[in-house]
């Protein structure tokens, strides 16, 4: 099946290359003359032909000298040449599929035989060839060896045929194995990739292109390698690329090709132009193209090249909607919109945005972001004190919300976490505890949020393994996705398994400490305490936790768990028997060094707390992600869509739609000092984030280059809260901003459940609506995904009946005061509300036993209800005293309708709207059921649960 | 999803066509949603067209129940007597009777072993089939079958009674169950949150609101074929209203529907009236229920919990849902998977007067009944003090990958996280043949 790759051989030869320079970026323009396509300048490339912009450096295209050809030249005919098998021999398996995870990449391996899967461990791949007895390699009869003869078809391979006999590929195992097999003695370091073309932009669906990949070794030898690299396409319906790096090009659109050989990962941008025409008028079409700052320049250079107009500026109303939402998670109450509305001023959006970052929902919305971020889950908790675990997960809440409402430097915020400890430096293990008791008991956690350490961080029950909290770290605070390489070669990046286990290392040094094995110097606090309470740990079990959490209620000091830093103590559950044993001998507990993400490596001395220097590596300016993964999170929230997509994966393999935005970003976000509201404020002012969702004749199928607002569903905790405020009085519509209380932004924790009673039993609503779990190191543990249940819940949820009828809400008080004939707050109108709100109460807990087949309890609520209906009748008053006339009742729906628009989608209904909405009302004879109607339609259009 | 492909193998090219597929528009990007990237993934092999998981959680004793030891010590084989049944050679606890009466239409599995003895890891592993790992959360089966199995408009595919312990996982919100939150009580209407009307709101008076619904809801008339979110959320609606007021399901849920006769094995406990909620529904045509009977966590007290608790109302509630799916014609063609975490110790604690079993993976039971299954057999042995399997003992893993297959489910299939990794529905499984048809 490789046998196409004969067709290739010598294709090198005739690259042909004509720069022409465009403008001043110096852009090379290449084309392959074996596939007759016509040469691109700049003229030409209005004509259909396929343009390419070649690596700036180095500039010679030509195989010179230097450039070795590849081996499918090499091999095809007679050499002396003996393959090296790190450069040629393990990315050959690679590319023959044998170390893959359906062949003998699985880790059972496949007929005994075992690769590591996606290559990069040399030596236990040559020992698996080598095993003896297993006749995989015959150095005495090299013909023989089963590594020729099964891929061969020679001997019966389960595989099939992966080459014949007479092959370059056939050849290049053959000469490796007639030289003796060599291991690779140190790993050649590869310095970088060179791909011709480097990017590709096509014209129509008939253009094709040729890859070409230069390795540049680090000892200066170049060979050009692409028959033996590994070729993607990110987004095949773009444009695919075979196993021999033969591109097709698709549909409209951009994404990236990547190629792979040895550990480097090169990713190559291919692209489509959206609308020629509109690329061809380019900065000439002047349309949309106003800028309000530095990022709406990136962002319009790459919809320049991609023939993308930008979408209208959004009208005043549905800006306001959107950034109330995105920054503070709150809709604009009525007045609100009024207010905003009436005012004239040019600056009034970025007034706006600034008053948003001021207030306390700003905080909570954000809070909850980095708890997801963080992974700030009750139930892993639980071990920490014995003790109900919301209180901690209120802590872990806290202490970052007051960073977010103070602006602390973000990168200051995550020092805090990293490098934390367990108690403050003057305390006594006593102190500590009984800080630690009174803080659990009251709920009050205000000393906690005032330290300057977050530990609770390192103490979740799940995160004890030094890889786990390797793959937790990098995922929280690097956007990384490493998890991969914990068992194998990273299939989408640099790192192998040895890069792993190394930085793995920098998260072995800090334990979670149980009071029975305290250090020595706490003994005496913990006897104490022990004492005090009659707590034999040696008994252990659910007694000992029956006790503390009793002593704990008795307003007793019980022992908790405390965070120690040690030298990064060996995992030796990493190491083999022999391993363990010459361990045991050389009395060596501790790491010598670990190797960062980036490669570079980091001696460790035996008194360190090895998390220093990691912090200290986030924080350096050319650190390739911490504040890329930030800043391109928080803007992900604000455009449904990350710059590199998903956000937590800031992996080779999946390049930024957009590297000089989000370059730029990063950059500055660093040079301001990790100022969060610095960048909220310049993500929000954009031009680009003020962009219509309606698109024009360019933009309907773009996702990805921000031409156009993309609706995103509400975000959970949203959905509650917004529901909750559409419904409110008028006195509660205006206070969301400010009062936290009984919100679902301010549930610290993932115990939903236990937040039943705060906002109608939020707990079912936060779970349907994919609420983060904080379970696994994956920003989509969140899921703004939409579904059946949602829709049947907002459709009749009895919580959500319950909520648009309450009698302390909007409609409950119109109801009263139409039921009273007064206003709601005279002395009859509030004997009246409260007896109606007494029978909604009532009707739920009907509705509830209904649900639980407790007729019994049913039936009684059904009489009070009927008791209670009565005492009302008697009170209201005569109709006919209240009859308002036509006209006026029809003045009253109008502006109710209006109102119900305002407070549900911040806008005014159009004249067909606000018809519909009266002839719905008109069929009720109580204003307020029809009102109930309206809002109940109003919550369940999709312009609701969307922020566009 | 926009960027990865699968390390090795299937083109991505497919999984884009048939995702493409799924979200009734081409060329659409694909946002979060999860694909099913492997061609042949529905087996044709799978006779089952439905499904019941009933879980135990708690972990019951294996020993007290269908892996009695009558000759260990009586410190390992406890204070039950063992009783024949319908298979002749097979003996089960005294004190479940009834399904010692109808272990014809199950399989038995003895000597399943693992190794996660704490609950809710445990749980995890046996409601997925797949050894829990922090960097993803597994779905649970019924998530899995909703990706694939497909009923009427107005009814859900997958329903938990009351609850599922195991969400959605890396498949989303989606695929979560509809969760009835209480158990149904015999002879009762039952009334499910989201689908029974309540709280004054009347059948005419939703329908009048739908109508003043769909004509407001034009926002995004213009656009909305070529959004997934947008589409989702419009046909989710109105899949949604057709559900709350459809009578089959309304008619679905309600246990009091059941014909005298038929009802009157079915206790009036809420796992038995769930048992029989859960015929109902598969009748009806949902494709998927999970029930759940908890209580088995017997540390102390072992013995009493056991025979006045736990093994009368899982011996009455199961008989009766084998008994009557046979009676319905759906035997043949729903499986039946009922399984706790763990089993529990062999040896006796002595921490209570009565004494207790703790948790113990290394050796466990597990049934499996109905369409697809080879029934009325034990197969598995453990050893002679139930401290673990015989011989080589059956993996979680294969039994989860045997109740896939009966649904036609590949459980080698695989879907494509958000994150790109290409996981397998059981990542370690194979089907044990000897229980399959």
């Amino acid at each position: 099946m490789m046998k196409q790759n004969d067709s290739l051989q010598g294709s090198w030869t005739v690259w042909i290359v004509i720069p022409v320079v465009v403008g001043c970026t110096g852009i090379l323009l290449a084309i392959m003359g074996e596939l007759g396509l016509v040469i691109p300048d700049e003229r030409a490339s209005a004509n259909g032909a396929v343009a390419f912009r070649s690596a700036p450096e180095p500039v010679g295209l030509n195989p010179d000298a230097e450039t070795v050809p590849p081996v499918n030249v090499r091999f095809a005919t007679e050499t002396d040449e003996v393959p090296d098998f790190q450069r040629h021999v393990s990315p050959l398996l690679g590319r023959l599929g044998c170390n893959g995870r359906a062949c003998h990449g699985s880790f059972q391996g496949q007929g005994g035989f075992r690769l590591s899967l996606f290559g990069y461990d040399f030596a236990a791949d040559i020992a698996a060839m080598m095993e003896v007895g297993s006749g995989r390699i015959d150095l005495a009869d090299v013909g023989e060896s089963l590594i020729l003869a099964k891929p061969s078809d020679a001997d019966f391979h389960e595989g099939g045929q992966r080459f014949t006999e007479d092959s370059w590929q056939f050849a290049v195992l053959k000469k490796w194995i007639a030289g003796g097999a060599q291991a690779v003695a140190v790993p050649a370091k590869l310095d970088r990739l060179e791909v011709e073309p480097a990017e590709l932009q096509f014209r129509s669906t008939d253009d094709q292109a040729e890859l070409r990949v230069i390795a540049h070794w680090a000892d200066g030898s170049r060979e050009d390698v692409t028959p033996l690299c590994r070729f993607q396409s990110n987004d095949p319906s773009i444009a695919t690329v075979t196993p021999t790096g033969h591109v097709q090009a698709g549909e409209r659109g951009d994404s990236h090709l990547v190629v792979f050989y040895d550990n480097a990962v090169q990713p190559v941008p291919v692209s489509r132009a959206w609308n020629e025409a509109a690329m061809a008028r380019g900065a000439g079409s002047g349309r949309n193209r106003e800028s309000f700052g530095p990022i709406d320049g990136f962002v319009q250079a790459k919809l320049d090249r991609l023939g993308l107009v930008r979408s209208d500026l959004v009208d005043d109303a549905t800006f306001l909607r959107r950034v109330c939402l995105d920054i503070a998670g709150t809709l604009p109450s009525a007045a609100d919109v009024r207010e905003f509305m009436a005012d004239h001023s040019p600056d009034k959006r970025s007034r706006k945005i600034d008053e948003l970052l001021e207030t306390p929902a700003y905080s909570a919305l954000w809070a909850t972001f980095f708890c997801d971020l963080t992974g700030n889950n009750t139930q892993e908790l639980r071990d920490v004190a014995y003790a109900p675990t919301e209180t901690l997960s209120t802590m872990w809440y806290e202490w970052i919300r007051k960073r977010i409402a103070d602006n602390m430097p973000y990168d200051q915020m995550v020092e805090g976490i990293v490098l934390a400890s367990g108690r403050f430096s003057d305390q006594s293990y006593l102190e500590y505890c009984t800080e630690m008791s009174q803080m659990v008991r009251s709920g009050d956690c205000d000393p906690f949020v005032q330290g300057d350490s977050m530990p609770l961080y390192w103490m979740r029950r799940e995160l004890q393994d030094p890889d786990e909290r390797a793959n937790s770290f990098a995922h929280s605070f690097l956007g990384l996705q490493i998890q991969c390489a914990q068992c194998h070669k990273h299939p989408f990046d640099q790192w192998t398994n040895d890069d792993f286990n190394s930085f793995a290392r920098f998260f072995s040094g800090v334990q979670v400490m149980r009071p029975q094995n305290a250090p020595k110097a706490d003994r005496e606090d913990v006897q104490k305490i022990a004492g005090d309470l009659g707590l034999d740990f040696k008994k252990g079990g659910g007694n000992a936790q029956k006790l503390i959490r009793e002593a704990l209620r008795d307003g007793k000091t019980v022992p908790v768990r405390q965070l120690i830093v040690t030298p990064p103590n060996i995992n030796q559950q990493k190491l083999e028997p022999a391993e363990k044993q010459a361990l045991r001998k050389s009395r060596k507990r501790t790491y010598d060094e670990g190797r960062l993400p980036d490669g570079s490596m980091v001696p460790f001395r035996p008194t360190d707390d090895v998390r220093q220097p990691l912090m200290e590596w986030l924080r350096k300016k050319d650190n390739p992600w911490f504040a890329r993964a930030i800043v391109n999170r928080i803007w992900a929230k604000y455009f449904g869509v990350g710059i590199v997509d998903p956000p937590d994966n800031l992996s080779l393999a999946n390049p930024p739609s957009n590297a000089e935005l989000l370059d730029w970003l990063a950059s500055t976000f660093v040079e301001r000092g990790y100022d969060l509201k610095w960048l909220h404020r310049e993500i929000a002012n954009s031009r680009t984030y003020q962009t219509a969702w309606q698109p024009n004749e360019t933009n309907g199928n773009d996702r990805r280059n921000f031409s156009r607002s993309l609706p995103r569903r509400l975000p959970a905790e949203v959905v509650v809260d917004t529901m909750a405020q559409a419904s409110a009085s008028d006195r509660d519509n205006d206070r969301f901003f400010v009062n936290l209380e009984d919100r679902a932004l301010s549930v610290p924790g993932t115990a939903t459940n236990r937040a039943a009673g705060r906002n109608n039993s939020a707990g079912f609503a936060l779970e349907i609506f994919g609420r983060s779990t904080r379970t696994t190191t994956c920003d989509c543990d969140r899921s703004m995904e939409t579904s059946l249940i949602q829709t049947v819940y907002l459709q009749n949820d009895r919580d959500v009946h319950f909520m648009l009828g309450r009698n302390d809400g909007w409609v409950g008080e119109l109801r009263s005061a139409e039921k009273s004939g007064s206003e709601p707050d005279s002395a009859a109108g509030k004997q009246i509300a409260d007896l109606e709100n007494r029978i909604r109460r009532l009707e739920r807990g009907r509705a509830q036993s209904l649900e639980k087949g407790q007729e019994v309890q049913a039936r009684k609520f059904a009489e009070r209800i009927a008791g209670f209906e009565k005492q009302l009748a008697g009170m209201r008053p005569d109709p006919a005293v209240a009859t308002v006339s036509a006209e006026e009742r029809l003045q009253q729906i109008d502006s109710l309708i209006l109102e119900a628009y305002l407070r549900a989608l911040g806008r005014q209904p159009t004249p067909e709207e606000r018809d519909r909405c009266r002839q719905h009302m008109q069929e009720y004879e109580s204003v307020a059921e029809g009102l109930a109607g309206v809002l109940w339609a109003l919550i369940n259009s999709s312009e609701f649960i969307v922020n566009h | 999803m926009s960027w990865h492909r699968q390390c090795d193998g299937f083109s991505r090219r497919d999984c884009l066509r048939m995702g493409a597929i799924g979200a009734g528009a081409a060329g659409l990007s694909l946002g979060n949603f999860l694909r099913i990237s492997h061609a042949g993934a529905v087996n044709p092999a799978g006779r089952s067209q439905a499904a019941i998981f009933v879980e135990l959680p708690g972990g019951p004793s294996h020993i007290d129940t269908f892996d009695p030891k009558p000759d260990a010590p009586s410190e390992i084989r406890g204070k039950f007597a063992t009783i024949a049944t319908r298979v002749a050679g097979v003996r089960f606890s005294e004190h479940l009777p009834l399904l010692a009466g109808v272990n014809d239409h199950f399989t038995v599995l003895r000597g399943v072993t693992h190794s996660l003895g704490a609950h809710p890891l445990g749980q995890k592993f046996i409601n997925t089939g797949n050894r829990p790992t922090p960097a993803l959360e597994y779905p649970a089966y019924g998530s899995v079958a909703a990706t694939r199995l497909t009923t009427h408009r107005d009814l859900p595919v997958y329903v938990a009674v009351p609850k599922a312990s195991q969400g959605p996982g890396y498949l989303g919100v989606k695929y979560a169950p509809l969760a009835t939150n209480e158990a149904p009580r015999a002879g009762r209407p039952f009334n499910v949150r989201g689908i029974s009307l309540g709280g004054g709101v009347t059948l005419n008076e939703i329908g009048k609101r739908k109508q003043l619904l769909d004509d407001l809801d034009q926002t995004f008339a213009a656009i909305r074929r070529d959004d997934e979110l947008l589409d989702g959320l419009d046909e989710f609606g109105q899949k949604a209203f057709e559900m709350i007021t459809s009578r089959r399901a309304r008619e679905a849920f309600d246990v009091s529907r059941e014909s005298e006769a038929f009802r009157k094995p079915f206790a009036d406990d809420p796992f038995s009236q769930s048992c029989l909620l859960a015929i109902r529904l598969v009748e009806a045509g949902v494709r998927f229920v999970t029930l759940s009977l908890g209580g088995w966590d017997t540390h102390q007290d072992n013995f009493t919990k056991l025979k006045d608790d736990l093994l009368p109302k899982l011996d009455g509630g199961l008989s009766a849902l084998f008994v009557g799916l046979q009676q319905k014609g759906l035997l043949e063609s729903t499986t039946v998977f009922c399984s706790g975490e763990f089993g529990r110790t062999p040896k006796i604690n002595t921490r209570s007067a009565e004494g207790g079993r703790d948790h113990y993976p290394r050796c466990m039971f597990m049934l499996m009944g109905g369409g697809g299954i080879r029934q009325g057999q034990v197969l598995g042995e453990s050893d002679a003090t139930a401290a673990g399997p015989a011989h080589e003992g059956f993996k979680p893993e294969d039994v989860a990958a045997t109740f896939y297959h009966s649904l036609g489910i590949d459980p080698a299939a695989e879907f494509q996280t958000p994150s790109g990794r290409p996981v397998s529905v059981v990542r370690d499984g194979t089907p044990i043949p000897e229980l399959l048809v």
